[in-house]
């Protein structure tokens, strides 16, 4: 086991070298946009700018530039800067600063809709081919089919205009009544509606989820057995039916806690949350470089080391699968 | 909020990437129910709440960009004077802020040493208006109460200049109005460039150079099209500096050998031309870039340019002379062999020649200025063949120390600004441009300052991030910044005008809370609810909002306008490509002006101001209602009788006899260049010609489809698709009338639209068919906005192909009185007007009321000069119908009950009044009930 | 110890004297006397059996049947806009003044608004039915507002202009049915300045007017329904209506010579264009042979949202589809031979996997967009961005799949008898996970549909070419009109809801068909 995860880790250190290079040529190939008005000493400026960052220089000698500075700069610049995004802010300082309100409106919508989730799914499954299935699969499909940016906007006009509960933006921890509090009962209030809305999306995906493994579980035959020997139907379906349908459920679990690191554009951007969801989106769009790239590669690492704990869990919660191991 | 300050900026592009939010005041009717007091009660607060829709990246009055970066100063900061209402608030004056009084002109003061500084010479004759001094307002401090003294103004324009940091903002003083002395040489330290080798090399000597840094690469380029101020002193009345001209204006009484010197630079160059483009010789290349020179399809011409031939622009191209020994260029019998055209012609090349190396156009060169050069007494100098030349100038050994940049402190409250000796700056213009200010905190910027690591170029952190890193010392201070969220600006209780009496009832606002929100309709919802106190209107919010009285329609000096790609060659090779993409179709047509003039004359102007803009309106020229002609007599340039006329110009003249008086111009014009039926007929003719044209490659065929990309900076504006769509459906039922016309499916349009972030950038290469394009400038100078227009250094900008220096154009105007209208190129004309200048009182003896009258008629009389041209000129772009203008654009808002602007009408360069004038109806708490009582909705604005 | 029988221990019987056991009796468990049913044709039983799928089938049948049929049911195209036309209401003749599908709603206005609906001089008025005032207070003190049915198709006169010959088939046509298309010009270009230099000379403004002017001949440009006198309203920029001592507007009809209203006016020296003022609905009719109808409302710049909606079904659908054949295919076969092997095969190929499921799908698509849609356009871009990631959930689902069979008994029994790799692969294993796999691929249709909608609201992808449309772009325009004007959104929605559903039950359906624990089961 400890040798397959120490493979693993080379593996995954090499994973990460190919993406971070894919990433390098395909942004750095696109030229960074001039904002000021062609002809002007504006534009000679920006244009000098550039020749002095170094981006007219071919990509591969920018490639091994960039490594010359990640290991020899001395004032905190190694994975560069932001020149589009926040001037001369260093990519970890920029990702830093949005990332806590997109992991706590993450973290509430996890506390919230995955039990829900979940517990609709069971419900679902045992009630299968019920009233009650058919009712909450067509609720979950309506849910499923239509894009969050749709609920985002309703939650907002319905809480926020027509009945005037809930704030139409997040509020701002610099605000002086929250006083840098991130968990203030003010600031709290002021993320439901973001949480709401991404809780639409994650029900809807656990309850299906659940109910589609569940049901698949409860018609094995081990099923049959554990009846058979005496379980009460609770008992067989809690044992039995449920530990085996998590063997995929669990990894989605996780899956989505690694997701919530990288935010949801479209929420933040209704709500105003200024988290990190439009930050990889904005230093792509703005070709902040160093910005895209660290942030990028962040999100990468997060996904790979993911990856791994999920495949690993898969030998912890099923004991039957093997990893690595040939037939 | 505050519209004033936005002159600064003389020339914007598209100001789709510029986040305004709205700007200018509120106009109101009914203003509160009486219950509301409209005096500021005491212990009440005042908050504004507003949004911005993106982040200022930073708002270091340095290096920022964009009118978001720009947001914090317009609050944090006062220049040295700034606009006010005069009494009857029915205009503005100068108020000194900053400074204690108005600027006083010294020129005639300067020492012989400050001269020796900024001009290198101590006898030099100065015009008025180069230097200025200030005094500073003394109770002026920073927000932590530390005085600003004259010295930090040295300081922080030492920082602006210093060419480490290669400053976004560094051009303010040396470009535009206020050009200090050296500035832009200090600036460009370390810079290298090529410029003319006239401007280097001393007036006395062998001409040799200045000193060693000058050229130090040895590298010599001949460039025929490039500004070389050698020309304009050869030719006295030669204002463009082009040493083609010099060499094709010559007299032809001179001398064979001058002629037959003249004759073979020329050649020599377009040979060499040719030869670059054909062999991919580039290494010489520098003013354009290889793709550029692989646009250009047919350059055989180039030796033999035609007036309109836009392949001219590429003698604007610096050839090293060390390249003329490797090109191979023939010459046989004191001729150039053209071989482009022998080989054309299917000859041979003469059985011997010789090779036409550098030293022989040296020679030439210098057998040439020799003959010409004598009205200066260089002829007999040796080394004279260097002044039409260009040297790569090595900026970084010139080393000018920053004292002789012209700004110094004279005491601690006295600063002098000292301009180029070629730039003397007018009162008005100074106080202008000084309404801005550069001043920052230089141990807070010095501290924030890091070496960019990998690069030698330094940046600051300074006015980004965070409110630490920024010193305010405006009205207002920043007090916290939350990157992408919130920024928090408050009364800054240490600024002097609370105290000095001169602010009584101004800048009533106390606290300035701006979220940074990105989606519209969240912050259309935030302001129905009353959190925030203004919003800017879309097209479609327009259908709700715009009867509202709370709506505020603030006009800019932009007019948008449909560009269009002109070059053939360009629109061929475009063609080509496209005819495997998703989108093939002819492109060539473009090419035909009478095309571009049917769509033109399709766009129904008005129709698309209604339904693609908020609050613009449908105008057909470059210059919009927003201009001033003459500042000091408020006359609008539009309202002139000249600006009157260029819409019968343009319009009067098409579809045969002129629009008469009696059918009345005003409803001519009120069709505002709309004219489907007459664009039908245009199309049909272009399309008759097209066919015809079968020597042309490439050329419109029966049934093509004729594919019109557009280029747009992002595809997800409601403006933008609104545009797009009218535009196509425009097209499509011109297309329609056109075929109706011809009896048959002649022609279809696949008018489709690609985003690109950098399209300005692909429109200089001619990788577009067409683009929106929107120009303003400063609105007291619409003379200056013609620089866009007809200067070279902005050809190709928007319409491709489009070179003002060879497009020439007919003035009725007789300026030089030899009793017949003259005709210059429009950057000739441009010139012309800008060294035009308006009579000055100091030539006449203004005690005399004889010479008063003199003086008066004279300066009316060079006032109409001026408009006459300025008019020709605008008429004249127009009617080359590579560019259609479309609307002169306006923004509308809505602001909320809370507050009052200081006029309910908008007043040229005040705009509103702004913050200073802003007056409070309701305080926070009254606000807050307001919202609580359910009497603030969304309906209140549709009223 | 077992007996073992030897053929020695039969030596001794003779077979004449035996008989079978259980000759007169029945037999249960020899043979089964149905008759052996492939194992597709299996599935396809169960899933006729399912009556929930089949429901879906035919409603998927009828939405796809939309998608081709319904824009040929009308003259109308994709591109077709009309933005005089922009926001109007669904409409369907056949319910004209029932007050439901009938392009009215019920409108609150106020005074400004009211005025101007209250004096159009067209065929259709905007206000329909009884009008109610009522007054409400807010922060401006006591407000009358007005509540009435609103014809969202009554837009009223527009400039517009036409060739003479144009204009003398209006002419003719006006006869032919009676009806008035012409409007007479207004006039206002000297009103306005007369008005103004009077304003200015009485003092009431004091600055330049130029501003002011400029912005009442903009709202009678852009507004051809004002056709009298304005006057500046007490404060502000705004306009209202002079009325004259009877409460009536005073028109400024253009007039002749003679005094006769000015039906056209030239547009150029030789008249080839005309400027006319034209009840546009009327105007319409003369056009188009019939009165303007949405059945489902139109956009912010008047595209028909019905023909729209068809095409945008049917890109999505195409989409949709081919993202989930190629995904199904690639995937499958990538995660049976991964899963299957195992080792080192499983550990190259979960590279490769690895790093391309390790590159968020938003720079994914976006860098694709960057960089390929110029060439290939945005949607095959948009193609190879879903797909160069798509297959990799089918690969893992595959593969998690083969890890939980392909050590089971059954399957090392086949192995023992003898099976070779591709029979375990493809008969053994694969159709355990075919049920799930089949369900995820016909549930990526709409999930396809879905990430492109989230696409192009972040404007990545960019369909706003009026040629092409998707559902999602559908959805992305209407979202900001959503409290506005929801008929935008509303039939995007229903058509994504109802795709989803059926999709989703037929996935169900099929999920149950492939499922081999059900095999026989009656």
């Amino acid at each position: 086991m400890g040798k397959y995860v120490l493979k693993r880790l080379v593996l995954m250190l090499f994973t990460f070298w190919v993406i971070f290079t894919i990433c390098f040529f395909l942004i750095r190939a696109l030229p960074v946009p001039l904002i000021s008005a062609p002809g002007s000493d504006g534009e000679a400026i920006a244009r000098e700018f550039r020749e002095k960052m170094g981006y007219n220089d071919p990509l591969i000698v920018q490639y091994f530039n960039y490594f010359v500075r990640l290991f020899t700069a001395t004032d905190g610049g190694n994975f560069g800067y932001s020149f589009q995004i926040q001037w001369l802010a260093s990519p970890w300082e920029l990702l830093s600063s949005r990332f806590p309100p997109t992991v706590l409106i993450n973290v509430y919508t996890m506390i919230f809709a995955v039990p829900v989730g979940l517990g609709l799914g069971i419900l679902m499954a045992l009630r299968k081919n019920k009233p009650e299935d058919h009712i909450l699969s067509v609720v979950v499909m309506l849910v499923i089919s239509v894009p969050s940016f749709v609920y985002a906007f309703l939650v907002q006009y319905l809480f926020g205009t027509v009945w005037g509960i809930l704030p139409l933006t997040m509020a701002a921890v610099s605000d002086p009544a929250i006083n840098g509090n991130w968990f203030s009962p003010i600031m709290f209030v002021s993320m439901l509606p973001a949480v709401i809305s991404m809780s639409f999306g994650t029900i809807a995906g656990f309850a299906r989820y659940t109910r589609a493994e569940l049901t698949e579980v409860l018609t094995s035959d081990f099923m049959l057995l554990a009846r058979t020997k005496g379980l009460t139907r609770t008992q067989a379906t809690l044992r039995h039916a449920f530990r085996n349908s998590l063997v995929p459920i669990f990894p989605m679990i996780l899956g989505e806690f690694i997701s919530i690191l990288s935010g949801s554009i479209i929420i933040e951007s209704i709500f105003a949350v200024g988290g990190v969801g439009g930050l990889f989106l904005e230093s792509i769009n703005r070709r902040d470089y160093d910005v895209f790239l660290f942030v990028g590669m962040f999100y990468v690492l997060i996904g790979l080391v993911g990856g791994l704990v999920v495949d690993l869990s898969y030998g912890i919660v099923d004991p039957r699968i093997r990893m690595g191991g040939k037939k | 909020m505050k519209s004033n300050k936005l002159f600064g900026l003389s020339f914007l592009s598209l100001a789709s990437i510029m986040a305004l939010v709205a700007c200018g005041g509120g106009s109101s009717s009914e203003s509160g129910s009486g219950s509301q007091s409209s005096t500021p009660s005491a212990g009440a607060t005042y908050t504004y709440n507003t949004y911005l829709d993106s982040n200022p990246k930073t708002w270091n009055p340095h290096a920022w960009e964009t009118n978001s970066d720009s947001y914090i100063l317009a609050y944090t900061q006062m220049g040295f004077y700034d606009l006010g209402f005069n009494e009857d608030k029915s205009g503005y004056e100068f108020l000194c802020e900053m400074a204690s009084e108005m600027p006083v002109d010294v020129t005639k003061e300067l020492s012989k040493d400050e001269k020796t500084r900024f001009f290198g010479r101590s006898s030099v004759n100065l015009p008025s208006g180069v230097a200025y001094d200030i005094k500073l307002n003394q109770a002026a401090t920073w927000e932590d109460g530390t005085p600003i003294k004259a010295s930090d103004y040295v300081e922080s324009m030492k920082r602006l200049l210093n060419p480490k940091f290669v400053n976004h903002r560094a051009d303010s003083f040396y470009k535009g109005s206020t050009v200090l002395a050296n500035a832009e040489a200090y600036f460009k330290n370390g810079q290298q460039t090529i410029e003319p080798a006239y401007n280097y090399i001393a007036s006395d000597a062998n001409l040799d150079p200045i000193d060693d840094s000058f050229c130090s690469d040895g590298t010599w380029f001949v460039n025929l099209g490039g500004n070389s101020p050698y020309a304009g002193q050869i030719f006295s009345n030669l204002t463009e500096g082009a040493f083609y001209t010099v060499l094709n204006n010559r007299s032809s009484t001179l001398s064979s050998n001058i002629e037959n010197a003249a004759d073979r630079i020329t050649n020599a160059v377009g040979e060499a031309l040719i030869k670059i483009r054909r062999d991919g010789w580039l290494d010489g290349a520098i003013s354009y870039s290889s793709s550029d020179w692989k646009n250009v399809e047919t350059i055989s011409d180039i030796t033999t340019p035609s007036t309109d031939s836009t392949e001219e622009n590429m003698w604007d191209f610096d050839i090293s002379m060390y390249d003329f020994d490797e090109l191979d260029i023939k010459v046989a019998g004191g001729k150039i062999v053209n071989e482009a055209e022998l080989e054309k012609n299917g000859e041979d090349l003469p059985d011997s020649y010789d090779s036409y190396l550098w030293e022989d156009l040296q020679a030439d060169i210098s057998t040439f200025v020799k003959g010409l050069g004598s009205p200066r007494g260089i002829a007999s100098k040796e080394n004279s063949w260097r002044l039409p030349l260009f040297a790569h100038y090595d900026n970084d050994s010139a080393d000018i120390p920053f004292e002789d940049v012209g700004i110094e402190a004279i005491d601690d409250y006295t600063l002098r600004l000292v301009m180029a000796q070629d730039s003397p700056v007018s009162l008005t213009d100074l106080k202008f441009s000084l309404t801005s200010s550069w001043l920052v905190d230089a141990t807070l910027y010095d501290k924030l300052t890091t070496q960019v690591a990998g690069t030698n170029l330094m940046a600051t952190k300074y006015g980004t991030a965070s409110a630490e890193n920024y010193k305010s010392f405006g009205p207002y201070k920043l007090t916290a910044f939350q990157s992408n969220k919130l920024i928090t600006i408050e009364k800054n209780d240490k600024w002097y005008g609370w105290s000095d009496g001169k602010h009584e009832g101004q800048f009533q606002m106390e606290v300035l809370k701006t979220q940074i929100v990105a989606e519209h309709t969240t912050a259309m919802q935030q302001f129905e609810k009353g959190e925030i106190d203004d919003i800017e209107l879309t097209t479609s919010d327009m259908k709700k909002y715009g009867a509202s009285t709370r709506l505020q329609y603030t006009p800019t000096s932009y007019t948008q306008k449909l560009s269009f790609n002109v070059t053939r060659s360009q629109l061929l090779k475009r063609q080509k490509n496209a005819a495997s993409s998703s989108h093939p179709g002819n492109k060539t047509i473009l090419a035909n002006e009478d095309f571009r003039k049917a769509v033109s004359l399709g766009i129904d102007r008005t129709q698309f101001a209604a339904q693609c803009t908020a609050g613009s309106q449908g105008f057909t020229g470059l210059l919009n209602n927003l201009y001033i002609s003459d500042v000091d007599n408020g006359e609008f340039y539009r309202g002139t009788s000249q600006a009157k006329a260029v819409y019968n110009k343009i319009y009067g003249h098409l579809g045969g006899s002129t629009i008469d008086e009696e059918n009345g111009e005003a409803l001519a014009e009120r069709s505002r260049g709309y004219n489907a039926a007459l664009a039908a007929q245009y199309l049909k003719k272009a399309i008759e010609t097209e066919v015809a044209d079968v020597d042309n490659e490439g050329h419109f065929e029966k049934g093509n489809t004729v594919a019109i990309e557009i280029l747009v900076y992002k595809t997800d504006s409601e403006t933008t698709v609104a545009s797009y769509n009218f535009i196509k459906n425009a097209l499509t039922s011109l297309a329609e009338a056109a075929n109706k016309l011809l009896g048959d499916n002649y022609i279809s349009f696949d008018y489709y639209m690609t985003p690109n972030e950098d399209y300005y950038d692909e429109a200089k290469k001619g990788n577009y068919d067409c683009i929106f394009s929107t120009w303003g400038g400063a609105q007291m100078d619409p003379y200056g906005l013609m620089e866009v227009y007809c200067d070279s250094s902005f050809d190709s900008n928007c319409e491709y192909g489009m070179t003002t220096n060879v497009k020439k154009i007919e003035l009725t105007f007789d300026y030089d009185n030899d009793g017949t209208p003259d005709t210059k190129t429009m950057a000739d004309w441009y010139s012309f007007l800008s060294k035009l200048n308006e009579i000055s009182e100091a030539d006449y003896d203004m005690d005399d009321p004889e010479e008063v009258a003199k003086y008066e008629k004279a300066k009316y009389q060079r006032h109409q000069e001026r408009l006459n041209i300025l008019s020709e000129l605008e008429a004249g772009y127009i009617n080359t119908w590579s560019t259609a203008p479309v609307i002169s654009r306006s923004s509308a808002s809505l602001t909320s009950y809370k507050v009052e602007y200081g006029t309910d009408q908008y007043i040229p360069l005040m705009g509103y009044g702004g913050v200073r004038y802003m007056t409070f109806t309701y305080s926070d708490a009254e606000w807050a009930d307001a919202i609580k009582t359910g009497k603030i909705n969304a309906d209140l604005y549709k009223q | 110890m077992a007996h073992i029988v030897s053929p020695k221990d039969y030596a001794g019987y003779k077979s004449d004297k035996m008989t079978f056991v259980q000759q007169d009796k029945s037999i249960h468990d020899v043979k089964f006397e149905t008759k052996p049913v492939s194992y597709l044709r299996g599935c396809w039983r169960r899933f006729c059996r399912n009556k929930g799928s089949i429901v879906a089938g035919i409603i998927l049948f009828l939405l796809i049947s939309f998608a081709i049929i319904a824009p040929l049911t009308t003259p109308r195209t994709v591109s077709w806009s009309d933005a005089n036309y922009s926001y109007v209401l669904p409409k369907n003749p056949m319910f004209n003044g029932t007050g439901f599908w009938d392009g009215t709603e019920q409108a609150k206005v106020y005074e400004a608004k009211y005025v101007e609906y209250l004096w159009y001089e067209t065929e259709d008025k905007p206000i329909v039915g009884e009008v109610q005032t009522g007054v409400e207070s807010s922060i401006k003190g006591d407000t009358t507002y007005y509540t009435f049915r609103h014809d969202t198709y009554a837009i009223g006169a527009k400039e517009i202009s036409v060739s003479s010959d144009e204009l003398a088939k209006i002419q003719e046509w006006e006869k032919d049915k009676d009806r008035k298309i012409l409007l007479p010009l207004v006039d206002y270009e000297e009103y306005v300045d007369e008005y103004f230099d009077e304003v200015e000379a009485s003092g009431r403004i004091l600055v330049d007017t130029t501003t002011l002017r400029n912005n009442m001949k903009r709202m009678y440009e852009q507004e051809a329904n004002l056709y009298y006198k304005l006057q500046l309203r007490s404060k502000g920029q705004q306009f209202e209506p002079t009325l004259d001592s009877k409460g009536q507007v005073v028109p400024l009809y253009m007039t002749d010579a003679n005094g006769d209203y000015v039906y056209s006016a030239n547009h150029d020296a030789e008249g080839l264009s005309k400027l006319v003022r034209v009840d546009y609905n009327v105007y319409y009719e003369y056009v188009y042979g019939a009165k303007c109808f949405y059945l489902f409302g139109a956009n912010s710049t008047g595209f028909d949202i019905f023909v729209r909606l068809a095409s945008g079904a049917r890109l999505s659908l195409i989409l949709g589809v081919s993202v989930s054949v190629i995904n199904l295919l690639i995937g499958l076969l990538w995660g049976a031979i991964s899963g299957y092997y195992g080792g080192t095969v499983d550990l190259v190929m979960e590279r490769v996997t690895d790093i391309l499921s390790s590159i968020p799908f938003v720079i994914m698509a976006t860098l694709f967009q960057l960089h390929l849609a110029k060439q290939v356009g945005p949607i095959v871009s948009l193609l190879f961005a879903f797909v160069l990631t798509g297959w990799i959930g089918t690969a893992s689902t595959t593969r998690m799949q083969f890890y939980r069979f392909k050590d089971q008994e059954y399957v090392l029994a086949s192995r023992t008898l003898g099976a070779k790799d591709r029979r375990l692969i493809f008969v053994d294993i694969l159709p355990n996970a075919l049920g799930t796999l089949i369900t995820s691929s016909v549930l990526m249709i709409p999930g396809v549909i879905f990430s492109e909608s989230s696409l192009s609201f972040l404007n990545i992808i960019d369909l706003t070419n009026s040629d092409i449309t998707s559902v999602g772009t559908l959805l992305n325009d209407g979202s900001s009109f959503l409290s506005t004007y929801p008929h935008m959104i509303m039939f995007p929605a229903i058509f994504i809801s109802i795709l989803m559903i059926t999709f989703n039950l037929i996935g169900n359906g099929l999920r149950d068909a492939f499922n081999p624990t059900l095999r026989g089961e009656e």
